[in-house]
C-alpha cells in the first residue's frame, strides 16, 4: 500500500525541504520506491537535489500534457529515490497553477503516482494556500515542521485547523503523522525554554522524538545540491535521518495497531 | 522572544489530541512522559515488537531447503570455510561459478530492482529493507541454531534484529565498540582483515560479532548462540544475503554535482 505524506509548514524558511529530501533518500534506502515531489513553485527540491541538471520538466508539464510522466520523473543514479520537480511554471501560468490546485487536477497527478511507489513525499510550499489544500486532500499523512521561535508555534492552530478541516471535509484518511522540530539550536536559551513548553504541552504522541537541530552542514550540503546525509562526513546527520525515518515507520505500525485495535480483527473477506 | 503566553500552545495541544484521536488532556493529560527525551526507538521498542508480531501475516510458505538454499548464487566466491556439523556446503552442493557469485555486484540492467530477491522463506513478500533483514535474521537463526541476532551499521544504528534476549539497541551498540577493539587489535598483530570476534557470554552462550563492508560503510552482524555452535558458514551466506538487501552502491554516486542525478 502506498502512503503520500505531506511535509508542510505554516511559516517559509523552516527546513521542509531539507527534510524531505533527507528523509526521502533514507526511506528509499530503507524501504524503496520512495517518491518525492516538489509543489513549490520556488523549485527548492529541484535545487537541492540537483534534478535541474537532470530534467526540467515536472508535475505541471503533466498537468498540461507537455510531458509524460515517466519523461518528468527522474531516478536517482543510486536508485534511491525518484524525484518529480514542478517543471517550469512560467508568469502567465501561475493563475493556471493555482486554479489546478484548487479543481482537484493537481491533486489528481499526484495520486495517479501512488500506484508505482511505496512512499510519496511531497515538499509543500509555506502557508495553507491552494496548493497546500491540494496536497493534504491527497495525502494519508501530513508531518508538520516547526522551528523553536515563538511566532513559529504560535501560528501551529491556525495550520491545524486548516488539516482538520480538510480531514473533515475532503480526506478523512489524512492523519497528522506529528510535529517535527527542526532548526533547533541547544546552545540558544530560548530553543531550550521554547522545546520544553512544548514537551509539556503537547501530546508526546504529536511529537517526534528525533529533532532535527540546527547544523551548519545542512547549508553546506544545499550549495552541493546534494542531501545532507550524504555529503556530511560525520555520520550524525545520516543517524539522525534513519532514526527519523525508523520513527516514521514505527508511528505507522502504531497506528495500524490502533486502527486494527478499533476494528476489530483482520478480515480478508 | 519567549512565549509569555501558553494560550496558543495549549490550543494546539488540544487540537493535537483531537486529530490523533486522543483523550481531552489538560497539560500532561498523557500516557507517555517527555521527561527523559529517550529515542523512541529505546523507549518504544518492545512495545511496538509485539505490535509487529500482531500485524496479519503473510501466509508462511514452507521454510526453504538448505539445498535449495544453497543452490542459489549468493555465496562468496572466497567463502572456503566449510563450518562444522552445520556448515552449508555439504558435499552434494556444488559452489556457483565465480561468475555468478555476487549480487550486489552484478552490473545494473536497464531497470534492475534496488533490493534483489531473497531466497529465504518469507521475506521475498516483504518490501521494506528492515523487514527483510528481520526476515532474513530469523531464516538463520532458524537454520543455524541460533538464539538470536542484529544486525547494525558502523555507527552502532540498530538495522534489524530478532528474537534479542537483551536490549537490541544495545548489543548493536556493541558491535560499533567492539569493532573498533577488533580493528585495532588486528592492526596490532598485522592483521587488518580481522573480522569476527567471538565471544562467551555465560556458560552456555557466545556472541558473535562480524564485520563486513559495503562500499565504504561497515556493517556488523551479531548472533548469540550456544557455544557448541559452529556459526562461520551460516554467517557468511547470510552476510551476502544481507549485502544483497542493503545493496548500498557508492554513497556520493547519488546526487553530488559530479555525477548529477
Ligand atoms: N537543520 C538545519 N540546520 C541548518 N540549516 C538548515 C537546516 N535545515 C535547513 N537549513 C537551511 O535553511 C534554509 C532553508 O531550508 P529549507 O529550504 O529546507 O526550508 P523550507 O522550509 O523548505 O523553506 P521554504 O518555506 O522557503 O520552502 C536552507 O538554506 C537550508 O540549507
Ligand atoms: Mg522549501
Amino acid at each position: 500500500m502506498s502512503r503520500t505524506i505531506t511535509v508542510a509548514s505554516q511559516k517559509g524558511g523552516v527546513g521542509k525541504t531539507t527534510i524531505t529530501l533527507n528523509l526521502g533518500y533514507c526511506l528509499g534506502r530503507m524501504a524503496g520506491g520512495t517518491l518525492l515531489i516538489d509543489l513549490d513553485p520556488q523549485g527548492g527540491m529541484a535545487l537541492a537535489s540537483n534534478l535541474r541538471n537532470r530534467t526540467r520538466l515536472g508535475l505541471f508539464d503533466i498537468l498540461k500534457k507537455r510531458a509524460k510522466p515517466e519523461e518528468a520523473l527522474a531516478e536517482a543514479s543510486d536508485s534511491s529515490i525518484t524525484v518529480l520537480g514542478l517543471g517550469e511554471v512560467a508568469p502567465s501560468e501561475i493563475p493556471l497553477f493555482e486554479e489546478a490546485a484548487w479543481d482537484g487536477s493537481l491533486g489528481q497527478v499526484v495520486a495517479d503516482m501512488s500506484a508505482k511507489f511505496h512512499y510519496i513525499l511531497i515538499d509543500a510550499p509555506a502557508g495553507i494556500g491552494g496548493v497546500v489544500h491540494a496536497a493534504l486532500s491527497v495525502s494519508q499523512g501530513v508531518l508538520l515542521v516547526c522551528d523553536c521561535s515563538a511566532l513559529t508555534l504560535k501560528s501551529v492552530p491556525v495550520f491545524l485547523a486548516v488539516v482538520e478541516h480538510i480531514k473533515e471535509k475532503f480526506n478523512p484518511a489524512l492523519r497528522l503523522e506529528g510535529v517535527l522540530i527542526s532548526l533547533f539550536d541547544d546552545t540558544s536559551p530560548n530553543d531550550r525554554t521554547v522545546l520544553e513548553q512544548v514537551r509539556e504541552i503537547f501530546p508526546p504522541e504529536a511529537l517526534f522524538n528525533t529533532l532535527i537541530p540546527y547544523d551548519a552542514a545542512f547549508e553546506e550540503a544545499s550549495l552541493d545540491a546534494a542531501p545532507a546525509v550524504l555529503t556530511d562526513t560525520s555520520l550524525k546527520i545520516k543517524r539522525l535521518f534513519l532514526e527519523l525515518a525508523s520513527e516514521l515507520r514505527e508511528r505507522e505500525l502504531a497506528a495500524l495497531h490502533k486502527a486494527l485495535a478499533t476494528d476489530g480483527p483482520p478480515r480478508l473477506f | 522572544m519567549a512565549l509569555h503566553d501558553y494560550s496558543e500552545l495549549n490550543e494546539a495541544a488540544e487540537m493535537l489530541r483531537r486529530l490523533l484521536g486522543l483523550p481531552k488532556g489538560s497539560c500532561q493529560g498523557s500516557s507517555i512522559e517527555h521527561s527523559t527525551w529517550k529515542p523512541f526507538l529505546i523507549e518504544a521498542n518492545s512495545e511496538l515488537k509485539t505490535i509487529a508480531q500482531r500485524l496479519p501475516k503473510l501466509p508462511t510458505e514452507p521454510a526453504v531447503s538448505r539445498r535449495k538454499m544453497t543452490a542459489q548464487p549468493t555465496q562468496l566466491p572466497n567463502a572456503e570455510r566449510t563450518g562444522g556439523a552445520r556448515g552449508l556446503t555439504s558435499p552434494h552442493t556444488t559452489k556457483p561459478p565465480l561468475a555468478t557469485a555476487p549480487l550486489v555486484n552484478q552490473p545494473k540492467t536497464e531497470k534492475a530492482p534496488l533490493v534483489e530477491p531473497l531466497p529465504v522463506d518469507r521475506s521475498i513478500e516483504s518490501v521494506f529493507t528492515s523487514d527483510r533483514l528481520s526476515a532474513l535474521l530469523e531464516a538463520m537463526c532458524r537454520r543455524g541454531g541460533f538464539n538470536g541476532g542484529v544486525i547494525a551499521d558502523g555507527s552502532g544504528l540498530l538495522l534489524a534484529d530478532y528474537n534479542c534476549p537483551v536490549e537490541a539497541e544495545a548489543v548493536a551498540a556493541c558491535g560499533s565498540v567492539l569493532g573498533g577493539a577488533m580493528e585495532q587489535a588486528g592492526a596490532l598483530l598485522g592483521q587488518n582483515e580481522a573480522s569476527t570476534l567471538s565471544f562467551d557470554i555465560n556458560y552456555v552462550d557466545k556472541v558473535a560479532l562480524h564485520r563486513f563492508n559495503l562500499e565504504r560503510d561497515s556493517f556488523f552482524l551479531m548472533v548469540i548462540c550456544p557455544q557448541s555452535v559452529d556459526e562461520r558458514s551460516e554467517i557468511e551466506v547470510s552476510i551476502e544475503q544481507i549485502r544483497a538487501i542493503l545493496s548500498l552502491k557508492s554513497a556520493h554516486s547519488a546526487f553530488s554535482p559530479s555525477n548529477p542525478i
